[in-house]
């Protein structure tokens, strides 16, 4: 005859016994910043100037909810957008309340979502400055311009727990998230991620302990020959996702004082391989296209002399120095909108910190500083 | 409030529950009323808009069943159509209204008049449930059927918060004395560990399966939306996904009801018997919502087709099987879809069904000498039964594909894509194994998440489970029964297992979303 009793004595033991692991779980996730990311945020932009407390998921990569919460916090008046490929603009380049949303747009998809952030919020920044990378108008790359990112955890689960648990092959996060105050596990292990301005710090990356995986440009140029993100070809840019990007970077231009569109650069070495190459000219001609649309003028610094592969992450995306170039060259020289930015401050970290890719983070620790990581000859 | 939610599962059910029976140990109509109450909570905690819809059609209904039901009027046929037609104005106006304003707009436009607005409708959730359930109430008031009369009782067997959203469409005569009966309020263990059993594997459906599974179908329906020209795999797969989706999302959802209903001693009739083991369509039918489909064959198919049988009966047998199969079944299947929703795709989902049963029956008719003279091979039988599992499957498979697509046009798409229309593309899963031709340019790309080994886990082991599982909720018909039926319940790991998904599944409550059933 069949025990009741027994039953529901075994249901809630186990179910108890899952339960509590999951109730410690919760709580060392949310210790260690990979729940309640509105938490995250807080910590970091109420954390005093000197302790700059970064922020890298282990298991989300999903940028757009962080960045934009975050904005939606700080209600900044300068605000760079664009993909990991504009990460390295900072704060200390402006004078004015400034964020970086660099990884919060990977495609068209998540311009028009950044549009309806900003309707839904009435935000209206003074400068927006846009980074535009072409494979967004690349319809082998994503048909469809991308899609959706997805939001941060808001509690635990069981592929949160397995990917937690899988991530203790990299290093021991639980004993290191009482060793620095970092948020987000490969924050804790890395000591890499984004500050509280959005900006994106490398530090392990760059020095004798990282794992440089673009030595000698060979994954980037790798890629270009298998043709794999983001490097697909294409006769001619997509007219749908021109059309979108186009429409969206109207609406964002309503919702700013002044919109600056850049195209970010490529290492010299790649740039001088694709613009000779013919399968790559749908490049320029996307940005025309959209120029054409939008009447505006996207500036170009894929071309420019004024760019070293020494002062790159990797094939595609530049450093610290690079960007401080940029903006210096857009706002003083271009004289765009003189005065936004600290131009004192920008000449001063050029000079120093020439031929290095991480000008901001390797004064920060002796283990990291920066070497010729990319084994280029570069003097560092 | 979702069932899988914490507030449900850890402050409305246990209040829920500790109330019902403390208050049953005072006296039955309390326990009663405190579980009414809790179910009209449930609901207004979904939407306060729609609780007044929800109470003023229980009041009306109970009042028209208690007129239809009086022998001593003559005119109760006429109490009857007035009611009904109200019910059905009701979802009419809220479900179809503006689905009816959008086709007229499309005949003005051809006219060449100006568009009719639409009106900003919010509708209620469960209204095809609760209006279903109150008709069929109505009809058996008409037939004298309704012996228990209590009005309290009768808000419970409306409300009752395990059905009222999504069902199980249950039955006056098979609840109501169930409310009456007094031995509900005594606690029945035997019933809890049932109900803990059968609610803890319908959550784990839900959460473990179907909504893994949602992230997939997603991206290949959404995609289309969007413009993706699906192929070959992402068309398979996807829609693939959608099937179990469906099926785990809905029969989680009807386990979980049949299980919280057992908590407070309350037995539901089952609304799935796995009916991907289905070897035909009629058979996937008796399977699949079951409740739906008694509805249906007792209240419309049955009438209906007597009604069409008799003017069918003088005439040849082509013309009589026209009037006594054809055509009553495809109304019913329409009508069958346009009770999911007000949209073109639930009706071509419902004629596609009809087609399926109809074309099943004519093969029936046409076998029977076959299988009278028994001069089919064993073999042969075992062959047939193999290839009929998986033409039943397919055409279940096609047909949501439609149900769950935005629009025809997308369904197209997809189904173009299935048919390898618009060319295919290899998972990148597969390109380790392929050496040096996985070096060839594009044709290996395939959305991220479609190479992932994760679905293909997923959709094998709901395989498995919808072939070889045995039927849970069918466990809650031996709930009265002391027999040797459940003694294999007395084995630990049993309620250790579920003990286990009950906890693997609220711990992941933050990925989860609605049940699917909830818009229909």
């Amino acid at each position: 005859m069949f025990n009741p009793v027994k039953f529901i004595k075994y249901f809630f033991i186990s179910s108890g016994a899952v339960g509590s692991v999951f109730i410690l779980y919760y709580f060392l996730a949310l210790l260690v910043g990979e729940v309640n990311i509105d938490r995250v945020i807080e910590k970091q932009i109420t954390s005093s100037d000197t302790k700059n407390i970064l922020f890298r998921s282990g298991l989300n990569q999903f940028a757009f909810s962080y960045k934009t919460k975050m904005m939606k916090k700080v209600k900044p008046r300068v605000v760079v957008l664009g993909s990991s490929r504009s990460m390295q603009v900072r704060e200390q380049f402006f004078e004015q309340k400034f964020i970086n949303l660099g990884g919060a747009i990977q495609g068209v998809t998540d311009l028009e979502d950044y549009v309806d952030f900003l309707d839904s919020n009435s935000l209206m920044p003074d400068l927006t400055i846009l980074f535009l990378d072409p494979w967004w108008f690349n319809g082998k790359t994503s048909e469809r311009g991308g899609m959706h990112q997805l939001d941060y955890p808001t509690g635990v689960s069981i592929d949160h727990l397995l990917k937690s648990l899988t991530l203790l092959k990299k290093g021991n996060w639980i004993k290191a998230s009482f060793q620095n105050e970092h948020m987000g596990i490969a924050a804790i292990l890395t000591q890499e991620g984004f500050s509280r301005d959005g900006s994106n710090n490398y530090t392990k990356y760059v020095s004798s302990e990282g794992m440089p995986t673009d030595i000698k440009f060979q994954h980037t140029l790798k890629r270009i020959e298998n043709n794999n993100f983001p490097f697909q070809i294409t006769n001619h840019p997509s007219p749908h996702l021109i059309k979108r990007a186009c429409m969206a970077i109207k609406k964002i231009n309503l919702h700013t004082n002044n919109l600056t569109l850049v195209a970010p650069p490529f290492a010299p070495t790649i740039w001088n391989l694709l613009s000779k190459d013919p399968k790559y000219s749908y490049i320029n001609e996307a940005y025309e296209e959209l120029e054409a649309c939008l009447q505006l003028e996207i500036h170009d610094y894929m071309t420019t002399n004024n760019t070293y592969d020494c002062e790159f992450i990797d094939g595609f995306h530049g450093g610290d120095t690079s960007y401080a170039r940029i903006i210096l060259d857009l706002f003083v020289n271009k004289n765009i909108d003189n005065g936004i930015v600290d131009e004192s401050f920008l000449q001063t970290f050029i000079q120093n910190e020439s031929g290095f890719a991480s000008g901001f983070t390797r004064h920060q620790s002796k283990d990291f500083a920066e070497v010729d990581f990319l084994k280029l000859g570069c003097s560092k | 409030m979702l069932f899988n939610s914490l507030e449900f599962i850890f402050i409305f059910l246990p209040i829920a529950f500790f109330g019902f029976y403390f208050l049953a140990l005072k006296k039955h109509s309390y326990a009663i009323a405190w579980l009414a109450f809790a179910s009209l909570f449930f609901y207004g905690y979904w939407s306060l808009y729609s609780l007044p819809i929800l109470v003023i059609s229980i009041i009306c209904n109970y009042l028209f069943g208690m007129k239809i039901a009086n022998q001593h009027i003559t005119n109760r046929h006429i109490w009857l159509v007035c009611a009904v037609i109200l019910n059905l104005g009701l979802l009419g106006y809220f479900k179809y209204f503006n689905f009816f304003i959008e086709n007229t707009n499309a005949l003005r436009i051809v006219l060449g008049l100006e568009s009719i607005s639409f009106l900003n409708i919010v509708l209620p959730i469960g209204i095809s449930f609760f209006t279903f359930t109150q008709i069929a109430f109505l009809m058996d008031s008409y037939q004298n059927k309704v012996q228990e009369k209590s009005f309290l009782n009768y808000v419970l067997f409306v409300t009752f918060f395990p059905h009222l959203i999504a069902g199980p469409i249950i039955h006056h005569k098979e609840m109501m004395p169930q409310f009456a009966d007094r031995t509900i309020g005594k606690l029945n263990l035997l019933k809890i560990s049932l109900g803990l059993l059968i609610f803890s594997i319908g959550l784990s459906k839900k959460i473990l399966i179907a909504d893994p599974l949602s992230v997939y179908a997603d991206i290949l329906f959404n995609g289309v939306q969007s413009n993706l020209v699906p192929q070959l795999f992402l068309s398979w797969l996807g829609s693939l996904a959608y099937t179990f989706q469906l099926y785990f999302d809905f029969s989680g959802y009807s386990d979980m009801a049949i299980g919280l209903a057992l908590l407070f001693g309350i037995w539901l009739p089952i609304n799935f018997n796995s009916p991907f083991k289905a070897i035909n369509i009629i058979d996937f039918w008796q399977r699949w919502h079951m409740t739906l489909t008694r509805y249906i064959n007792m209240y419309l198919y049955t009438p209906i087709t007597l009604r069409f049988a008799r003017i069918g009966a003088n005439y040849s047998q082509t013309t009589s099987l026209l009037f006594s199969l054809v055509i009553p079944t495809m109304v019913i299947f329409l009508i069958l879809g346009l009770w999911h929703g007000a949209s073109w795709n639930y009706v071509v989902f419902g004629a596609m069904h009809g087609f399926f049963v109809v074309s099943n029956h004519l093969y029936r008719n046409f076998m029977i000498p076959y299988k009278k003279k028994n001069i089919l091979s064993h073999k042969y039988l075992t062959f047939k039964k193999s290839l009929s599992w998986m033409l039943t499957f397919l055409a279940v498979n096609a047909a949501f594909v439609v149900f769950r697509s935005d629009s025809l046009s997308d369904a197209i798409k997809i189904y173009q894509g299935m048919l390898g229309i618009n060319g295919f593309t290899l998972p990148m899963i597969i390109a380790p194994y392929l050496g040096s031709f996985a070096d060839y340019g594009n044709w290996l790309q395939i959305p991220g998440v479609f190479s992932s080994l994760k679905l293909i886990l997923l959709l094998w082991i709901s395989f498995v489970l919808v072939l070889f599982a045995p039927n849970t909720a069918s466990l809650s018909e031996s709930a009265d029964e002391q027999s040797t039926k459940l003694d294999f319940l007395n084995n630990p790991f049993i309620a250790i297992f579920c003990g286990l998904l009950f906890a693997l599944s609220v711990a992941n409550f933050s990925q989860t979303s609605s049940f699917l059933y909830f818009q229909f």
